[in-house]
């Protein structure tokens, strides 16, 4: 529904050029949501700028509903772009058209007779549950229902495609969950392709199906939600999921954490657990069988949009037993096993 | 020159002669500023914005001959296009031949308010409609001059007070008005109680125009 191949952005300066994407390849399937996150100033509000033009890729394709878009005409991309709905993070919305108008905007670019935009407009604002405001102006609405709004307008042309841009980043996290959780209704519900970039992992955790991770410009990983959570492989990827999933450890630990192990020392873990792992009693089946003890250190859960992910810190004697015994044991139960480093004796031991 | 004047030769009667001429010389100015100056002012904003319609030529030459325009003090201007006057109306004193030099300054003057008032509209919004598929002439009409309107409405009030200041000015070179009245009676003839009256409807006046343009400013604002 939307593929970018090889697409580049380069902003010339006086001095030197600004290569604010580089070489990005993205594809989003039909009734697929795929989040983009990076850090501010990483290129993803000119990316997905570029998925409607509004920023002209320097070079690459760009398709949308099978058509490519860097080649048509002024007038041919406005016609595409009635196609492909779009919400911003500072909502956008018209101040001086009431909620009824703003919805109805994109309907009367197109010149649709007024009774069918009547009926559209009504259909929406019930679907994103405003219509007991359609009358009122947006400075007379809370951040949640501004976004709501923008939602019904983006969806008023029937596009096939919604891109998002911060859409939550102006709202409280009461408000993000439900305007998160509209999205994922009409992702469901209409089987629309939304593409949505945010620096917020606990939004792409909520939405997503897969997600891009960009770093300066360029996507340095690209695979499902769940296995980015599983197995992250760049820092910059460890770092973001740190932030909905914590899994470092206390200051006191990390100081004395060393990457070398002697004979006595205890082996720091950390164990992620995917999908059914995270319901059993791994931990307990490991301490009956094996019994080896073992320390939790930090140890959380986390509801992704398809399946549970759990994290857990554990140290362990290996006076007592073998490191690969322990990962033996615990990869066949599904779970990552990742050896932080030593700690000698730790002040948390019996 | 005063004696062209019709038969009114009581006070009253010529303040309020004075008075409609005022009126009729500001809003006919007003009116031309309005027809001729919004358009330009939109055309000044269009032509820098890389989305709408970037031509920075066409823009340079524009905002040249704007700001020529509002760099001539008023009452040289007056007197320097007495022959394009006399040319679009016909003659070159009275109320009508005042107009023409008062729209002239007008319609730069307002231009660039209209400029600075559609360039305050949030640049999202813009994007947001170019996103939706408008076109910048559909971005023009119903974006940005809606979204401006209010502060459109305190710009037609600046231009209006600006002009019952430049009417006075035109009265003193047989223009008519106020400020003719003012002038005639108040400085050449000593009679200052008619100077007092007119100057105090001059400010009444003022007055009025700010009230009315504040309200419906406020009426036309949601974005507070």
């Amino acid at each position: 529904m939307i593929e970018l191949n090889n697409v580049n952005k380069i902003y010339s300066g006086k001095s030197d050029d600004h290569h604010a994407l580089k070489n990005i390849n993205l594809h989003v399937k039909a009734g697929e949501i795929v989040g983009v996150i990076g850090k501010s100033g990483a290129g993803k509000s000119t990316l997905i700028r570029c998925v409607n033009l509004l920023e002209r890729p320097t070079s690459g394709s760009v398709r949308v509903n099978g058509v490519e878009l860097t080649t048509l005409n002024p007038s041919q991309l406005r016609q595409a772009r009635h196609q492909i709905g779009m919400i911003f993070q500072h909502f956008n919305l018209l101040a001086t058209r009431t909620v009824y108008h703003n919805v109805a905007f994109p309907l009367q670019l197109l010149k649709k007779p007024k009774k069918e935009i009547e009926k559209i407009v009504s259909e929406l604002l019930e679907k994103v549950g405003l219509s007991n405001r359609r009358d009122a102006y947006p400075n007379q609405l809370s951040g949640g229902q501004k976004q709501r709004v923008a939602i019904a307008r983006a969806l008023a042309t029937k596009p096939q495609v919604l891109l998002c841009d911060e859409m939550t980043s102006a709202l409280d996290p009461e408000t993000t969950d439900d305007i998160l959780q509209l999205v994922r209704t009409i992702n469901r519900d209409l089987g629309l392709s939304i593409l949505c970039i945010t620096h917020e992992m606990s939004v792409i955790k909520f939405i997503a199906d897969r997600v891009a991770v960009i770093d300066h410009g360029e996507i340095v990983e690209c695979a499902t939600v769940v296995d980015i959570f599983k197995n992250p492989k760049t820092n910059i990827t460890q770092r973001l999921i740190q932030s909905v999933l914590k899994s470092d450890l206390p200051a006191d630990l990390q100081s004395q954490l060393r990457f070398e192990g002697m004979p006595d020392d205890q082996v720091v873990l950390r164990l992620t657990f995917v999908g059914h792992a995270t319901l059993e009693p791994v931990i307990n089946e490991f301490m009956r069988q094996t019994h080896i003890k073992v320390n939790i250190l930090q140890a959380n859960i986390e509801q992704l949009r398809t399946e549970l992910i759990g994290r857990m810190i554990m140290s362990i004697d290996l006076q007592k037993t073998k490191l690969e015994i322990v990962q033996r044991f615990l990869e066949k139960k599904g779970v990552v096993v990742e050896v932080m480093g030593y700690v000698e004796n730790l002040a948390y031991a019996e | 020159m005063w004696r062209i004047w019709p038969m009114l030769s009581n006070e009253f009667g010529l303040l309020m002669h004075a008075t409609i001429q005022t009126l009729e010389m500001v809003f006919i100015a007003a009116l031309f500023a309005l027809i001729f100056g919004l358009p330009l002012g939109v055309f000044l904003f269009i032509t820098r914005n890389s989305h709408l319609f970037r031509r920075p030529l066409m823009h340079s030459v524009a905002g040249f001959v704007v700001n020529v325009l509002r760099s001539i003090p008023f009452i040289i201007l007056l007197v320097a296009i007495t022959p394009l006057t006399r040319l679009i109306v016909g003659t070159s004193i009275g109320t009508t031949a005042a107009m023409v030099p008062l729209a002239i300054s007008a319609i730069p003057f307002f231009a660039r308010l209209v400029e600075s008032a559609i360039a305050e509209v949030p640049v999202g919004l813009v994007e947001a409609a170019l996103a939706m598929g408008a076109s910048t002439a559909q971005i023009v009409r119903k974006v940005l001059i809606p979204e401006a309107r209010s502060t459109i409405v305190r710009a037609i009030t600046l231009t209006l007070i600006t002009l019952v200041g430049y009417s006075a000015m035109a009265g003193a070179i047989g223009g008519g008005g106020l400020g003719n009245l003012a002038i005639m009676y108040g400085y050449e003839r000593f009679e200052v109680r008619v100077m007092l009256m007119t100057v105090l409807i001059l400010i009444m006046m003022v007055q009025l125009f700010q009230w009315l343009g504040d309200k419906i400013a406020k009426k036309l604002a949601h974005n507070i």
